[in-house]
């Protein structure tokens, strides 16, 4: 439909006088760079998948079919840890989302030393992996961190920490991945809320618009399309990422926080299994195709991406 | 509008020509060693780096090449914790590097690879087999999968049990001598109300040498299998000895040890939290910078009731790459490792014990409490050493990562010892198995 | 979709004054409610914010051993230590490098080829935005040895730029889509305006457009270079010289198996984020800056 492509301000090729390479042209080096550099290591895992490849056992290495996949089903662990990755993102992404919000709100308000506030809000994102995980360590250490002044002043016992429970060190995993990840999107959103016109805040004031209701009908449909997008690839991020969980946690204890790519980089890096990380790789990537059609569905992506 | 638009131009010229300059610059650096005239240039990759470490060993570098003019070594850090997967990363394009600090337990891994060059001849021509203490050139051979040395033996880290020593003088304890005086201990200690624990045990990642060094020298076992094969595991006294160390947990550690690995043990030690900790001779210089050496005690993990005394010790040094070009000058600073001037120098500074036998006797060793200890282990004649399988390629994927879930739901309580120790026994033995089969 | 009906596409001058709100109501009615419900809940996020960043200070400047729960006396052991002996110092110039040039390749290849996603339909774009989303589904650590064969064969190993190329490439899908988003968000009757004066498409981007897009440039820049700034995992794996290795490898030598240095680790990590707090104290501005009356018509 012709108009809602203009409305949305989406040029079709033929206008502008007939310079129809310009949009390859200015596609060009992303695409390469995606070429060369992404889809070629992502084919190549592929390849591995099909094979039963150990650095260490060469023995054993050469075509194997589909006998990793078989090998997969038939993985408790495999199954075990695709429950918790699902529940694991869920999770995660949502309390990043809601707070980030929050944040990016409460920050787009002017108050005196709103600058500053919004520098110091921002910071988590931008310290280190490593650093981050070993910040919440030590937080979370017995002897180190919080808890042995909490237990100095008489309020919990000695010698506990969130880490050490099952259900308790989710939650403490959740809290840390949270305070990293929640700033990107107040970021974004914050970025975003700028494109919204003031006038139709006003306006709806003197309609006599809530809070509630300014947000839901202005804010949220100029800030929705880059939220959407954004949520999925920190969604995707967040499936593949393992750093935190595998310092904070290692995927304990006894394995109840072990996410699948956490899995896959117990087996392929650290037993050097890399054809069966590499069939676990690809199950991972199958699901995550599904769950993005699916998401996308449901948020009446339409054919516009 | 038009002046914006200038100014805009402007700034991304003077972007894209900042960036070009860089680049030029960059490009003009990183030209290849091993030039003119007999100049030898070595890579020397590090798995351990750490800023004392580093220090140190490019001292021993500056030594080498004071003595051997016309070899320069380039220092290259490696990160503990992915050293392995650089490495790995490094042989699928060819590019290693031509030494490399392993630990004997890396040798299987490597040698698998085909990432390392076999250096008996080196050794046996050399000399060596007279200077380097006979248990540590034995277990660094038996590290590799076809029992040769790719590693020059010159360091060992010994495992021991660290003590707060004031600790136990208010509690009015000796430092205990048997594993009674030292359960003793350990309920002495614990005061659970002042968040002080007798103990801390390893129940997260890295748990194995921790294990073996508490239940295998209690069990007065030395062999993790048997001469069948067949793994010991499940040994009826090695089964005994897990029970006694499990239930250390929570009665006289903190519940927190669950999930400890060994950052964790060592705050735990160092921030008075836990009275004893077992791990190797290598994390005393860490402890000493938290506590005094007045405070701390070390010793050997005890005796066994039949009166065996185990010794569990883990030998680290230097090897040379497979696909090296510079063999012999690689070979030479193999050699200075070894040697009295570069094995002191190295091993003082590291505070692990020498490898070479005149060395072992300075004075400087029997100073230090750590080193003491593991030199009482060396002189002991009766002594058994602690034979670890590293040569099994999947040593490390079992007794990482497939055992380290179960073994947190034994601390936990949701697992029996004997059901933990004889479904791995069974592991470990098809492994050896499978193993002996691939070398016929 | 109700984002067609509601944008005005009559008066350009809207946009212009998209300015962080201005309640000018603010001080007439409950204002005690409005501040309650801006402070409380704020106070409650520089909290949550804040105290893993005062635990990292705290160690980085308190004396080894202490427990105290404030540091004092202050100590600067644990900086000397690691800028000198953990090689801080010229790590710290790499990263820079390294990522100041991530964030100009993101910014200007993210700018392109949003544009060209943004405001044309051409064959092939569907196809594209799916094969570049799927390239996000694979972990980057199974991703590092085709990669390190790759840039093998181009002759990049060892050199900072595979660290740039591969840390842009990895930005690179986040980049675009947020690009387009922002790029979206400025309706086409301005830029139709510009070319009806006379302008060049290029021209009326860089004219128009850019200015207001300076809150998504920040965003991206900021992803980008801090992405690139904290990246260990390329960094340890295409290095092979000391010389050229980037802040986090020199953190990750101050943890280890037999040494872990939590107060030299703390004061490296305060040096790896205050140049990065500090660049984003200077830009956040930005971030929610309106734009300058008078820069369509003018």
């Amino acid at each position: 439909m012709t108009s809602t492509t203009q409305a949305q301000g989406i040029t079709p090729t033929r206008r502008r006088g007939g310079k129809r390479w310009y949009p390859y042209l200015l596609i060009a080096p992303a695409a390469a760079l995606v070429a060369i550099f992404l889809v070629y290591p992502v084919g190549s895992v592929f390849y591995y998948s099909l094979q039963n490849y150990n650095v260490t056992m060469p023995l054993y290495n050469g075509f194997v079919g589909f006998d990793n996949f078989v090998a997969i089903a038939n993985d408790q662990k495999f199954w075990d840890s695709l429950l918790f990755t699902f529940k694991w993102v869920v999770v995660e992404i949502g309390l990043q989302f809601v707070f980030g919000l929050i944040l990016a709100l409460l920050i787009n308000q002017a108050f005196k030393g709103r600058g500053i506030v919004r520098s110091l809000v921002f910071t988590p994102w931008a310290v280190a992996g490593i650093l981050t995980t070993t910040i919440w360590l030590l937080i979370y250490n017995p002897t180190t961190g919080v808890g042995r002044y909490l237990a100095d002043m008489g309020l919990i016992p000695y010698g506990t920490s969130l880490l050490a429970g099952e259900d308790t060190a989710f939650w403490a995993a959740v809290l840390a991945e949270l305070w990293k990840g929640a700033p990107f999107f107040a970021i974004l959103i914050l970025a975003d809320l700028q494109s919204v016109p003031a006038e139709l805040y006003e306006s709806a004031e003197m309609d006599g618009a809530g809070r509630v209701r300014k947000f839901l009908s202005i804010t949220w449909p100029h800030i929705r399309l880059a939220v959407v997008i954004a949520t999925l690839l920190r969604a995707v991020w967040e499936f593949n990422n393992v750093d935190l969980l595998y310092t904070l946690t290692g995927g304990g204890p006894a394995g109840s926080t072990t996410t699948l790519p956490l899995y896959v980089a117990q087996t392929a890096i650290y037993d050097r299994d890399f054809g069966y990380g590499s069939a676990l790789t690809v199950i991972a990537f199958v699901l995550l195709i599904i769950f993005t059609a699916v998401y996308l569905r449901i948020n009446r992506f339409g054919k516009d991406d | 509008m038009r002046s914006k638009t200038m100014r805009t131009k402007r700034w991304m010229l003077v972007s894209v020509a900042a960036i070009g300059a860089m680049t030029l610059a960059s490009c003009t650096s990183g030209g290849e060693g091993g030039g003119a005239d007999g100049e030898v240039t070595l890579e020397l990759w590090d798995t351990d780096t750490r800023p004392e470490r580093t220090e140190n060993l490019e001292k021993l570098i500056d030594m080498f090449e004071a003595e051997n003019p016309g070899i320069t070594i380039d220092y290259l850090g490696l990160p503990t914790d992915s050293y392995m997967q650089k490495i790995s990363t490094a042989i699928s394009t060819g590019a290693t590097p031509d030494l490399l600090t392993p630990k004997a337990s890396d040798i299987s891994a490597l040698v698998a690879q085909g990432a390392l060059a076999p250096i008996e001849d080196v050794f046996v021509d050399g000399g060596w087999e007279e200077q380097i203490d006979p248990v540590m050139v034995e277990s660094t051979r038996a590290a590799a999968p076809d029992g040769q040395l790719y590693m020059t033996p010159a360091t060992a880290l010994v495992d021991v049990i660290y003590y707060r020593a004031d600790w136990l003088k208010e509690a009015g304890l000796e430092t205990p001598a048997t594993w009674d005086e030292f359960e003793a201990a350990a309920e002495g200690m614990t005061d659970k109300a002042s968040g002080q624990f007798g103990y801390t045990i390893r129940g997260g990642s890295g748990f194995f040498p921790q294990f073996m060094d508490m239940v295998y020298t209690r069990a007065g076992i030395g062999e993790l299998f048997d001469e069948d094969g067949a793994s010991t595991l499940d040994d009826p006294a090695v089964i005994e000895a897990t029970q006694a160390y499990v239930d250390l947990y929570g009665a006289t550690t903190a519940d927190s040890d669950l999930t400890a690995d060994f950052k964790v043990m060592i705050a735990q030690f160092s921030g008075g939290g836990a009275g004893m900790l077992s791990h190797s001779i290598g994390s005393y210089p860490t402890i000493l910078e938290s506590l005094e050496s007045e405070q701390i005690a070390v010793g050997l993990p005890y005796p066994s009731e039949n009166g065996s005394q185990v010794i569990a010790q883990l030998t680290t040094g230097f090897g040379m790459f497979a696909d090296s070009e510079h063999k012999e000058a690689a070979a030479k600073f193999l050699e200075f490792t070894m040697g009295e001037e570069g094995n002191s120098f190295w091993a003082e500074a590291s505070g692990y014990m020498p490898g070479n036998t005149a060395v072992a006797d300075e004075p400087w060793v029997a100073e230090s409490q750590a080193l003491a200890a593991a030199a009482e282990a060396r002189s002991n004649p009766d002594a058994i050493p602690l034979n670890v399988p590293y040569y099994l390629p999947e040593w490390t994927s079992i007794t990482d990562t497939a055992m380290l879930p179960d073994w947190q739901s034994v601390l936990q309580g949701n697992m029996s010892v004997e059901d933990f120790c004889t479904t791995y026994a069974k592991e470990l033995t098809e492994a050896q198995a499978r193993y002996e089969d691939a070398m016929k | 979709m109700t984002t067609t009906s509601m944008a005005p596409k009559t008066s350009t001058r809207s946009v212009v004054s998209a300015r962080p709100i201005r309640r000018k109501s603010a001080g007439r009615r409950g204002s005690i409610v409005d501040r309650l419900l801006l402070w409380v809940p704020l106070a409650f996020a520089l909290l949550f914010t804040l105290v893993p960043f005062y635990w990292m200070l705290l160690f980085a400047f308190r004396p080894s051993g202490s427990t105290a729960l404030f540091p004092w006396p202050l100590t600067f052991e644990h900086f000397a230590k690691v800028w000198t002996g953990g090689g801080f110092g010229t790590f710290f110039l790499n990263s820079v490098y390294v990522a100041l040039a991530s964030l100009v390749i993101s910014i200007v290849v993210g700018l392109m080829g949003g544009y060209a996603l943004a405001r044309f339909s051409f064959r092939g774009k569907g196809a594209f935005l799916l094969v570049m989303l799927c390239t996000q589904f694979v972990p980057g650590a199974m991703l590092l040895i085709p990669l390190f064969q790759i840039f093998n064969g181009i002759g990049l190993t060892n050199s900072l730029w595979s660290l740039i190329i591969g840390d842009s490439v990895f930005q690179l899908p986040l980049s675009l889509v947020l690009m387009v988003g922002f790029i979206r968000n400025v309706p086409i009757d301005i830029e139709e305006a510009a070319w009806i004066d006379g302008c060049s498409r290029f021209r009326a981007f860089i004219a128009v457009v850019l200015p207001l897009l300076r809150p998504g440039i920040v965003a991206v820049g900021s992803f980008a270079f801090i992405s690139a700034w904290n990246n260990f995992l390329l960094a340890v794996m295409f290095i092979s010289s000391q010389d050229k290795f980037t802040i986090p490898v020199g953190l990750s030598y101050l943890i280890g198996e037999f040494g872990t240095d939590f107060g030299a680790l703390a004061a490296g990590g305060v040096i790896a984020v205050v140049p990065v707090v500090a660049i984003f104290a200077f830009v956040q501005r930005y971030l929610v800056q309106g734009l300058s009356a008078g820069a369509v018509k003018g």
